[in-house]
């Protein structure tokens, strides 16, 4: 019984280890490759391997039912959320404005003046990286005449969800219209 | 099942007090906040969750399921908190997909997303939270990295260099 809850406990834990090395592998051997991609492909490998720890529960004598209320009810939750806290800390170097100016401003003990870093950081320059961006990942189609519309699904469902939640817990849509 | 309730039942209490510890006073710093409160409450009321369900006729949990709760419990934390922040400060990159994806098949030109984005002035917003976190000071016209551990930045720029091998502005 103890093997069993070990076994348990142990699944999101090497689900996501195996995350991160696939994970890493990747990058290593694709770095142009857009980051969103390589981080859903590791995570379908890491639910794989959450697949192959849970099945290790039936051969130690779980009966089928019951491994599949435990996988679906808490070891995939606890892995979506470990999941999910991994691709934000990836992300964070990828997109984070603060830790991009905590980067630059790293190698410049005296400092960068003001009007430097603004022009650098210069709203409409981030807005072009970003689209290009989105672009080379499939979340936005650019036309031959400039206009861009929306492409793959995934990131609007997680606006939407943002976004309610938004509105739920804090009662507003954005920081800039309170 | 029985982990999947204690977990349920811990989360369901904690982010009931966030909510009405929210609409009450939101808190200076917010994140650290939402830690203390998801961990210390869970850990406080667990004994509370153990009873009521032991009242409910489940058998009760071994070590090797608290440990199991535990873990659920950090990773559904972990996991609000990282969301969170997207709650606090807006998403460019979300903003934007909700945006183009309001136009519908009409679509936005670059001209569109510039007004858009002049309304949200997100990097403007940035330096002034940095300054008022006192991660920058402001000095004779310059910004400087002010006294501050910065152990996130410094442990995400470390995996980002080291572990995965990307260089700034690789990885799409």
């Amino acid at each position: 019984m103890i093997a069993l809850e070990l076994i348990h406990l142990a699944a999101p834990v090497a689900a996501l280890a195996s995350m991160c090395v696939i994970h890493a592998v990747w990058c290593r051997m694709a770095p142009d490759a857009p980051l969103l991609n390589t981080l859903a492909a590791s995570g379908v490998g890491g639910l794989a391997v959450l697949a192959g720890v849970e099945l290790a529960a039936v051969s130690a004598g779980q009966p089928v039912r019951d491994m599949v209320v435990a996988a679906v009810l808490v070891d995939a939750p606890i892995f979506a959320c470990l999941a999910y806290g991994y691709a934000n800390f990836v992300n964070l170097g990828q997109s984070s404005v603060r830790v991009r100016i905590y980067r630059e401003l790293l190698q410049m003990p005296d400092g960068v003046a003001i009007e430097t870093l603004r022009e650098e950081y210069d709203e409409h320059g981030m807005l072009r990286s970003r689209l290009e961006r989105l672009v080379s990942a499939g979340d936005l189609r650019k036309d031959g005449g400039g206009v861009y519309r929306s492409g793959k699904s995934r990131l609007q469902h997680i606006a939407s969800v943002i976004f309610g939640l938004k509105r739920f817990v804090l009662g507003r849509h954005s920081e800039f219209n309170p | 099942m029985n982990v999947f309730l204690t977990i349920a039942f811990l989360l369901s209490v904690v982010f009931a007090a966030h909510l009405v510890w929210w609409r009450v006073a939101v808190p200076r710093r917010q994140r650290s906040a939402l830690l203390l409160l998801f961990f210390t409450g869970s850990l406080t009321i667990s004994p509370l969750a153990a009873f009521t369900l032991q009242k409910a006729g489940f058998a009760p949990l071994s070590w090797v399921q608290w440990l199991n709760v535990a873990l659920g419990v950090l990773a559904f934390t972990l996991a609000y908190v990282v969301t969170y922040s997207a709650l606090e400060a807006d998403s460019p990159t979300l903003s934007l997909i909700r945006h183009v994806a309001t136009a519908g098949s009409r679509g936005l030109t670059l001209e569109d997303l510039q007004a858009f984005m002049n309304e949200r002035p997100f990097v403007t917003a940035r330096l002034s939270a940095l300054l008022e976190d006192g991660m920058l000071s402001e000095r004779g016209g310059r910004y400087l990295l002010a006294e501050h551990p910065y152990t996130l930045f410094r442990l995400v720029l470390f995996h980002r260099h080291t572990v995965l091998g990307l260089v700034d502005d690789h990885g799409g």
